[in-house]
C-alpha cells in the first residue's frame, strides 16, 4: 500500500505517513463469532413466547380482491392472529413515492403481493393456516413488460400514474444533438439489462415485540434509521413509537434496505397478538417479493471525432419499476448521470422514464443502476473502438477524466486514478500480448466505471456522527448507527479509531445500530460507510484523544503538547532531572478523570457531512464528495458448438483511495465480480404469467466456486484528500463493468453481440448460426416461456398450476 | 414455503402425522408397503423436496428401504451386474469396475449435483421419481438396464423407461445391467450439458453405447436422451448398425436423436435450441463411446 | 403422536420426541434444539448453508429426514470449537478473511471439516469440488479457497506436532 502522497493544494487534509494499522490486514472484529455460528442473524432471534408468521400472497399479476375468508385459518389450534388489509392503517408508504400498502387494499398488483398473514405457535402451524385462507379475486388485465406498460391505452397499475409513468425527467447539457451531428463517428444501439436478485444467502426477516405503545423490531436491515421512518409511516405510527435494532446481516447488497413489507407485517401481527412475532422470508418469497435489480433499456448514441475524442452522448432510458416504487426512482437518477463522470463528454442528453408494470417491484442493488448503465454505454464504447480502429484501453486513456475534472452534472472529481487503473488492468490481463497473438474463440475486453462514496439523496444530508468513549479499562467504544452488512465496516471503523487513539484494534468495540441508542445514520448504502462514517469516527476519536491528553496533562502536570498515545499508553519524554519517560496506561488516566470530585468521562463526538450537493430535479449537482474508479479486463472462451462461455481470467484495478484493510477491500472486489458474472451470464428465471415459474435456486443460478475465473485484483496508488486517511468507498464499483466486459469479450471471440442480459449460451449460439440472438421461430411475446411442461414431480415449484385467470 | 392461493383447500383434519417404518428385510418392506397409503423411502431427498414445496401429502406411511440387505450393494455375476436400488449414486460413480465396464452409468451417477447430494440419493429413488431430466435413468436406458420390481407376492421386470408403470405397493429392488463378454469391443459415454457452467439439472443429457465387431463395424448402437417430453427416450437408430463409426454415422445418429425427441422450453433453453443441443451432445457421446469401443481398454 | 428418536449429537446421546419423522434435521436443530449455528438459505439442498456432519460425511441438513437418523452420529458447528479454541478450519477462515457476512460460513466450515476428516491432504481439485457445494454470495470464493488451503496446512502442522 502507498504510504506517501503529494499534498493536493487547497484541499482540507493531507497525510504524509499513515499509521501502521491503516493498510494492514487486521483480522475482522466479528470473525470468531461468525466461524463459530454464534453470530445471531434475523432468524436466530429467540424471545420467550415468540410466535411465527406466514404470509398469503397474490397468485395473480393484477386482480381485484373481492373477499378474504380467514375463518378456517383462525380456527386452527395454535393460531393467534390472522390479518388482512383491513387490520392495517391502510396508509401507503415508500421511500420516494408512497404507493405500497402493508397488506393489499382492494387490489393486488404483482404475483407475490401480500394479502393476508397469520401468526401461530410454530411455523408449520402458521403455514398450514395460511393455506386455509381463501381469497376471491377478480382478475384484471396486467402489463407484463415495458412495451405493454407504455402502450396507448395500457391498463394502469396505479390509477394515479397515467401512462404507467412513476417518474421521468430529461435534460440536455451542452447541446448533444449538435455535437453528434458534427461528429465523425457515431455509434448507436439498444441494450437491455435484467432483473437480478440480491441472492443473499440469508433472506429478509424481522422479529417484533410491543411494549406499551412502542414496538421494537430486530431486523436484518442495512439502513435501520431510514427503514424506521418508513415503517412508522406504514404502521400509521409516530416515529417515536418505532425502534429498530439491527441483527447480524447475512448479505445485503441493497436488498435489505427496507422497501418491502416483511417487517411491517411482522410488527402488525405482534401488536395484534400481544406477543413477539418472527417473520422470515422463505427463499421463494425472497424471489417473488423482494426488490431486485431494475431492468433497464437504453438507447445509446455516442459520437467521436475521427481521432477518437468523445464528443457527446445521448440516451433514452426506460426502467421497469415493477408494481411499487421503493428506491427505483433514485436508482434511475444514478443510472442516468453517473457514468458521465468517466469521460470528458462535451455534451450529454438524456430522457429517463420509470415505468410501472405488474411485476415484482424493483429497487436498490449493488451498483445502483450503474451496472445497467455501464453495460449499455460500455457496449457503445466498445463498438466505437472497433469503428475507430483504436484499442479499447487506448480509447479510454484518450478520454478518461482526471483529478480536478468536473462532469456535465457538476460531479467534481477530487482524486482520480482512472488512467492508472486502465493501464494496470491492461497489464494484468496481458492485453497487448494477447492482442498480438489471438487464440481462436477467445476474446478480450475492457470496461471502466465510476462510483460514489456516499450519495446525497435522502434529503439534504449525507452525513454521519459517532461517539468514541474511552473506557476505564483502557479500551474504546465506538458508538455509531451505521452497522455491518458483511463488508467489514465495523472492522475498518475500529481501525480508524485505533489509529487515532493509539490503541490496538482488539481494544475497540463498535456498536450495532439501535435507533434508540446509537447515533443517527443513513446506513450501509451508496458505498458510503468507510468514507462518511470513517471521517466521523476519525473526528470523534481525535477529540477523545485530545480530552485524554488534556486529562493526562492535568494529572501529571505536563503540557499536553508533550504527550502522545501509543500502545494503549499515554507517553511523554522524561522530565528534566528524571530518567524515566512517562508511560501511563490509558485506562488509568480515564479512571482518574472519573474518580475525582466532579469527575468526567472521556467522550469524543465526531460528525461529518459529505461535501456534496443535493442534486436538483434534473439530477444536476455534485452528489458525492469522492468518486472511486475501476478498470476491468476479461478474457473469455466460447464453445462455438453450444455458445457456452467460459470466463478464463478477469483483472480489476480499483481506485478507492487508501486501502484501509487489503483483504477486506479485495473481498469487496472479488465478491462484486462474482455477482457481476451472475448478472452477465447465469442468473435468470423462466417466466410465466408475470412470475418466475420456479422461484428458487433450482432455476436461479448464481456463480459457484467451480465457475469462477482466475482473478487479478489490484489497487491504484491513490489518496483521497477528503477521505479518512485518504480512503474512498469500494463496496459496489467492481460489479459495474462486468456485464459489459463479458459481452464485449464474447463479441471479440465469436463476433456476436448480445443486446439483452443475461448473455446466455443460447443467444450466442443463435448469433453464430443465424446472426440474430433469438431462436429462429421465436414464440409469442413471452419469449422462451412457450409451452413449458409442468414441473417434473420431484422438484419444488410453487403450487400455481391453474390456468391464468381462472377463478374460485 | 410460499403460500400462493392453492386450489381446493385441504380439510382441517388433513394434518395427520406421517409414520416412518424401517424395514429390516425385503419381506418386511413388502408387507409394510401393502398397507393403504404406504410408499417407499430411499434417501429421502425427493421426499424432503416435495414437503418443502408443500405438495399435498398423500403418503401416510414411509417405508425406509434404502438399507435393507436385498437392496444393498453391487453384485457381479458372469452375465450381469445387479445394482441394489438402495445403493447411493456416489457409490455408483466411484465404483472402479463399473467405471470400466459401464462408464455411461458411472458418469451419469457422478454428474448428479454434488458429492454431498450423491451420497444421499439412492438409485431407486432417483429412478422412481420419474423425472425426465434425472441423469442415471438416461444412462441406464442407453445401456438397456432392466428393473427388478417386487410387490407383495410377485416379482416382475421392467425396462428402465417403463418405471411409470410401478403401482402402489411395489418397489424397485435392483437394476440389472448386461455384462459384455471378455475382450468385447464395447464403449459407452454420458454427456450432460450444463448450459450455465454451474452444477444443476441438465439442459440436455445423452447416454450412448457402441459395440464394434472384429472388423470395427458397429454391431450395436444405442442412444438415450433425457430432459425431453416422456424422457428418457431411447432413440431408434434404424439401420446405423452395420456401418463403420465414422463422422457420417455420428452425424446421422445425432440427427436421428434430435428428430426422435421433443424437448421443452425452460430456463435452460428454448425447445429449438435444445433440439440442436441434443444433436450436438449425441455427437459427443457417440464419438466418445466409439472411441472407447475401439480403444478396448479405455471404454 | 410424538415418536422417540435416539442419536448422537455433538458427542452426546440424545433422545428427542419428534411429532413428524418426515421433518428435517435442519428444523429439529434450529427450532427444537436451539442450535441456530446451522443456517437455512434455501431448504432444498442447493446453498449448503445448512451443512452438518452425519456419520463423518457432510450432509445438507435440510434434506435429512429426522426419521432416518436413528442411531446415527450428528455434528454441528456448535461442536467445533471449545474452551481450547477454534478448530483449524475455523482458524483458517479467521486468518484468511474467509467470510464477509458469515451466513454461509458454518456450512463451508462443516463441509471442509468433513473433507479433512476423510482426506487429510486433499488436492486443489478436491478443495474446489467441496467449496463448489456451498453458495457464497459475498466473497467470490477467492478467500474461501484460501481458507481451505490454509486449513489443510494448519491441520497438517497440528497433527505433525501431536505425533
Ligand atoms: C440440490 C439437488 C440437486 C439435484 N440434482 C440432480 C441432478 O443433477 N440429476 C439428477 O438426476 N437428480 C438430481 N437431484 C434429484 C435427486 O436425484 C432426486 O430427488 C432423487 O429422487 C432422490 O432420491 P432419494 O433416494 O433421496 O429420494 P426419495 O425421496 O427417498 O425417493 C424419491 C421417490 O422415489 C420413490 N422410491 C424411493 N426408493 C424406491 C424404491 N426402491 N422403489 C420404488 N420407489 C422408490 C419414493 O417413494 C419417492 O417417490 C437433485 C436433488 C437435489 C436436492
Ligand atoms: S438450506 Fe440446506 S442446502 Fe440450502
Ligand atoms: S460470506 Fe456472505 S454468503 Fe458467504
Amino acid at each position: 500500500m502507498s504510504t506517501t502522497h503529494a499534498p493536493v493544494p487547497g484541499l482540507p487534509r493531507e497525510r504524509d505517513v499513515l499509521p501502521p494499522v491503516i493498510g494492514s490486514a487486521v483480522q475482522r472484529i466479528d470473525a470468531v463469532e461468525k466461524v463459530t455460528g454464534r453470530a445471531s442473524y434475523a432468524a436466530d432471534t429467540r424471545i420467550p413466547r415468540m410466535l411465527h408468521a406466514a404470509v398469503v400472497r397474490s397468485p395473480h399479476a393484477h386482480a381485484r380482491v373481492l373477499a378474504v375468508d380467514t375463518s378456517r385459518a383462525a380456527r386452527v389450534p395454535g393460531v393467534h392472529a390472522v390479518i388482512t388489509g383491513a387490520d392495517t392503517a391502510q396508509v401507503k408508504w415508500g421511500a420516494f413515492r408512497p404507493d405500497l400498502y402493508p397488506l393489499a387494499v382492494e387490489r393486488v398488483r404483482y404475483v407475490g403481493d401480500e394479502v393476508a398473514a397469520v401468526a401461530a405457535i410454530d411455523l408449520e402451524t402458521a403455514r398450514y393456516a395460511a393455506e386455509l385462507i381463501r381469497v376471491e379475486y377478480e382478475v384484471l388485465p396486467a402489463v407484463l413488460d415495458l412495451d405493454a406498460a407504455l402502450a396507448d391505452g395500457a391498463p394502469l397499475v396505479h390509477d394515479d400514474a397515467p401512462g404507467n409513468l412513476a417518474h421521468e425527467f430529461a435534460f440536455d447539457r451542452g447541446g448533444a444533438r449538435e455535437w453528434l451531428e458534427r461528429s465523425d463517428v457515431v455509434v448507436e444501439g439498444v441494450w437491455q439489462s435484467t432483473r437480478q436478485w440480491h441472492g443473499s444467502i440469508e433472506t429478509i426477516g424481522c422479529t417484533a415485540e410491543w411494549s406499551q405503545d412502542r414496538v421494537t423490531m430486530w431486523v436484518n436491515t442495512q439502513t435501520p434509521f431510514l427503514a424506521r421512518q418508513r415503517y412508522a409511516t406504514a404502521l400509521g405510527l409516530p416515529l417515536r413509537a418505532v425502534r429498530v435494532v439491527q441483527t447480524e446481516i447475512g448479505g445485503g447488497f441493497g436488498g435489505k434496505s427496507g422497501d418491502d413489507n416483511t417487517s411491517v407485517i411482522c410488527a402488525i401481527l405482534a401488536r395484534k397478538t400481544g406477543r413477539p412475532v418472527q417473520l422470515v422470508n422463505t427463499r421463494e418469497e425472497e424471489f417473488l417479493a423482494s426488490r431486485p435489480r431494475i431492468p433497464m433499456r437504453y438507447h445509446v448514441r455516442l459520437g467521436f471525432t475521427s481521432d477518437g475524442l468523445v464528443t457527446a452522448k445521448e440516451i433514452d432510458l426506460v426502467a421497469d419499476n415493477g408494481a411499487y416504487t421503493g428506491k427505483a426512482q433514485a436508482v434511475l437518477g444514478a443510472a442516468t448521470v453517473r457514468h458521465d463522470a468517466l469521460f470528458t463528454y462535451r455534451a450529454v442528453k438524456a430522457r429517463s422514464r420509470l415505468v410501472y408494470t405488474n411485476l415484482v417491484p424493483t429497487g436498490a442493488f449493488r451498483g445502483f443502476g450503474n451496472p445497467s448503465a455501464d453495460w449499455a454505454v460500455g457496449q457503445a464504447w466498445d463498438l466505437a473502438a472497433t469503428r475507430l480502429g483504436i484499442e479499447v484501453p487506448d480509447l479510454f486513456l484518450l478520454n478518461a477524466v482526471e483529478s480536478g475534472s468536473v462532469s456535465p452534472h457538476n460531479h467534481r472529481i477530487s482524486s482520480c486514478e482512472l488512467k492508472q487503473c486502465i493501464r494496470r488492468a491492461a497489464a494484468a490481463i496481458g492485453w497487448y500480448d494477447k492482442r498480438a497473438a489471438p487464440t481462436p474463440h477467445r476474446g478480450l475486453a475492457m470496461g471502466v466505471s465510476v462510483h460514489v462514496s456516499g450519495r446525497r439523496s435522502f434529503g439534504d444530508y449525507d452525513g454521519s456522527s459517532a461517539i468514541v468513549r474511552l473506557t476505564e479499562d483502557g479500551r474504546a467504544a465506538v458508538i455509531i448507527g451505521e452497522g455491518e452488512i458483511g463488508t467489514g465496516a465495523r472492522t475498518t471503523l475500529a481501525q480508524i479509531a485505533a489509529a487515532e487513539l493509539g490503541l490496538a484494534v482488539a481494544d475497540i468495540s463498535v456498536s450495532r445500530p439501535d435507533t434508540d441508542l446509537t447515533t443517527h445514520a443513513l446506513g450501509a448504502l451508496a458505498s458510503r460507510v468507510t468514507y462518511v462514517a470513517g471521517n466521523a469516527v476519525k473526528q470523534a476519536a481525535e477529540r477523545a484523544c485530545e480530552q485524554l491528553l488534556a486529562a493526562a496533562a492535568r494529572q501529571t502536570g505536563r503540557p499536553a503538547a508533550e504527550l502522545w498515545v501509543e500502545d494503549g499508553h499515554v507517553h511523554a519524554p522524561a522530565m528534566p532531572g528524571e530518567d524515566t519517560p512517562l508511560r501511563q496506561p490509558v485506562g488509568t488516566v480515564v479512571r482518574a478523570e472519573l474518580y475525582r470530585p466532579g469527575g468526567e468521562p472521556i467522550v469524543g463526538l465526531g460528525s461529518f457531512d459529505n461535501p456534496s450537493e443535493f442534486p436538483d430535479q434534473l439530477r444536476y449537482g455534485n452528489e458525492s464528495g469522492a468518486y472511486n474508479f475501476v478498470a476491468e479486463a476479461a478474457e473469455v472462451e466460447v464453445d462455438p458448438a453450444t455458445g457456452a462461455v467460459t470466463v478464463l481470467e478477469l483483472a480489476a484495478a480499483v481506485d478507492c483511495g487508501t486501502v484501509l484493510n487489503p483483504p477486506l477491500a479485495e473481498g469487496q472486489v472479488e465478491g462484486a465480480i462474482a455477482q457481476g458474472l451472475g448478472m452477465a451470464l447465469t442468473e435468470r428465471f423462466d417466466w410465466d404469467g408475470g412470475a418466475p415459474t420456479r422461484p428458487n435456486f433450482v432455476d436461479y443460478k448464481m456463480p459457484t466456486a467451480g465457475v469462477m475465473p482466475k482473478l487479478h485484483v489490484e489497487f491504484a496508488d491513490s489518496y483521497e484528500p477528503t477521505g479518512p486517511f485518504g480512503a474512498k468507498g469500494v463496496g459496489e464499483i467492481a460489479l459495474d463493468p462486468v456485464p459489459s466486459i463479458v459481452a464485449s469479450a464474447v463479441a471479440d471471440a465469436v463476433g456476436v453481440r448480445v443486446h439483452e442480459l443475461p448473455i446466455t449460451a443460447e443467444k450466442i449460439f443463435w448469433g453464430i448460426r443465424t446472426g440474430s440472438t433469438t431462436p429462429p421461430e421465436q414464440a409469442g411475446p413471452g419469449g422462451l416461456s412457450e409451452s413449458a411442461e409442468p414441473a417434473p414431480p420431484d422438484r419444488p415449484a410453487p403450487p400455481r398450476d391453474r390456468a391464468p385467470g381462472e377463478e374460485r | 414455503m410460499t403460500t400462493l392461493d392453492h386450489g381446493p383447500a385441504p380439510t382441517d383434519a388433513a394434518r395427520e402425522p406421517v409414520h416412518l417404518l424401517r424395514a429390516g428385510s425385503l419381506t418386511d418392506a413388502l408387507a409394510q408397503l401393502a398397507t393403504e397409503g404406504a410408499v417407499p423411502l430411499g434417501g429421502g431427498v425427493g421426499h424432503a423436496l416435495a414437503r418443502q414445496a408443500r405438495r399435498p401429502v398423500t403418503a401416510r406411511t414411509l417405508v425406509a428401504v434404502a438399507d435393507i440387505p436385498e437392496l444393498a450393494g453391487i453384485a457381479w455375476t458372469d452375465d450381469r451386474i445387479v445394482i441394489g436400488a438402495g445403493v447411493r449414486l456416489d457409490a455408483i460413480a466411484s465404483d472402479t469396475r463399473l467405471r470400466e465396464e459401464w462408464p455411461v452409468v458411472a458418469e451419469a451417477a457422478g454428474s448428479v449435483a454434488t458429492a454431498r447430494i450423491r451420497r444421499m440419493v439412492t438409485l431407486g429413488g432417483n429412478i422412481a421419481a420419474r423425472d425426465d431430466s434425472h441423469d442415471p435413468p438416461v444412462a441406464l436406458a442407453a445401456a438397456g438396464a432392466v428393473l427388478t420390481v417386487r410387490g407383495a407376492g410377485h416379482r416382475r421386470t421392467l425396462p428402465v423407461t417403463e418405471v411409470g408403470s410401478l403401482s402402489a405397493g411395489e418397489l424397485v429392488q435392483d437394476v440389472r445391467l448386461p455384462r459384455s463378454t471378455p475382450g468385447a469391443r464395447i464403449g459407452s459415454a454420458y454427456e450432460k450439458f450444463l448450459v450455465r457452467g454451474v452444477w444443476e439439472y441438465a439442459c440436455v443429457n445423452v447416454g450412448a453405447v457402441v459395440a464394434l465387431d472384429e472388423s470395427g463395424t458397429v454391431e450395436r448402437l444405442s442412444v438415450a436422451v433425457g430432459s425431453v417430453t416422456g424422457g428418457p427416450v431411447v432413440v431408434d437408430l434404424g439401420a446405423l448398425p452395420g456401418r463403420v463409426p465414422d463422422a457420417d454415422l455420428v452425424a446421422e445418429a445425432a440427427r436421428l436423436a434430435a428428430a426422435a425427441t421433443r424437448p421443452y422450453s425452460d430456463v435452460r433453453g428454448s425447445a429449438a435450441y435444445k433440439s440442436l443441443m441434443i444433436a450436438e451432445f449425441t455427437r459427443r457421446a457417440v464419438s466418445k463411446a466409439a472411441l472407447r469401443a475401439a480403444g478396448g481398454a479405455d471404454r | 403422536m410424538a415418536v422417540p428418536l435416539r442419536f448422537r449429537l455433538n458427542h452426546e446421546d440424545v433422545e428427542v420426541h419428534v411429532q413428524d419423522p418426515a421433518s428435517t434435521l435442519l428444523d429439529l436443530l434450529r427450532n427444537d434444539l436451539g442450535l441456530t449455528g446451522t443456517k437455512s438459505g434455501c431448504a432444498i439442498g442447493y446453498c449448503g448453508a445448512c451443512t452438518v456432519i452425519v456419520d463423518g460425511r457432510a450432509v445438507p441438513s435440510c434434506l435429512q429426514l429426522v426419521g432416518l437418523l436413528e442411531g446415527r452420529e450428528v455434528r454441528t458447528i456448535e461442536d467445533l470449537s471449545g474452551p481450547d479454541g477454534l478448530d483449524p478450519v475455523q482458524t483458517a477462515f479467521v486468518t484468511c478473511a474467509g467470510m464477509q457476512c458469515g451466513f454461509c460460513t458454518p456450512g463451508h466450515v462443516m463441509a471442509l471439516r468433513a473433507l479433512l476428516d476423510q482426506e487429510p491432504e486433499p488436492d486443489e481439485e478436491r478443495l474446489r469440488q467441496t467449496v463448489d457445494g456451498n453458495y457464497c454470495r459475498c466473497t467470490g470464493y477467492v478467500k474461501i479457497l484460501d481458507s481451505a488451503r490454509e486449513a489443510v496446512s494448519l491441520q497438517k502442522s497440528l497433527t505433525g506436532e501431536a505425533r
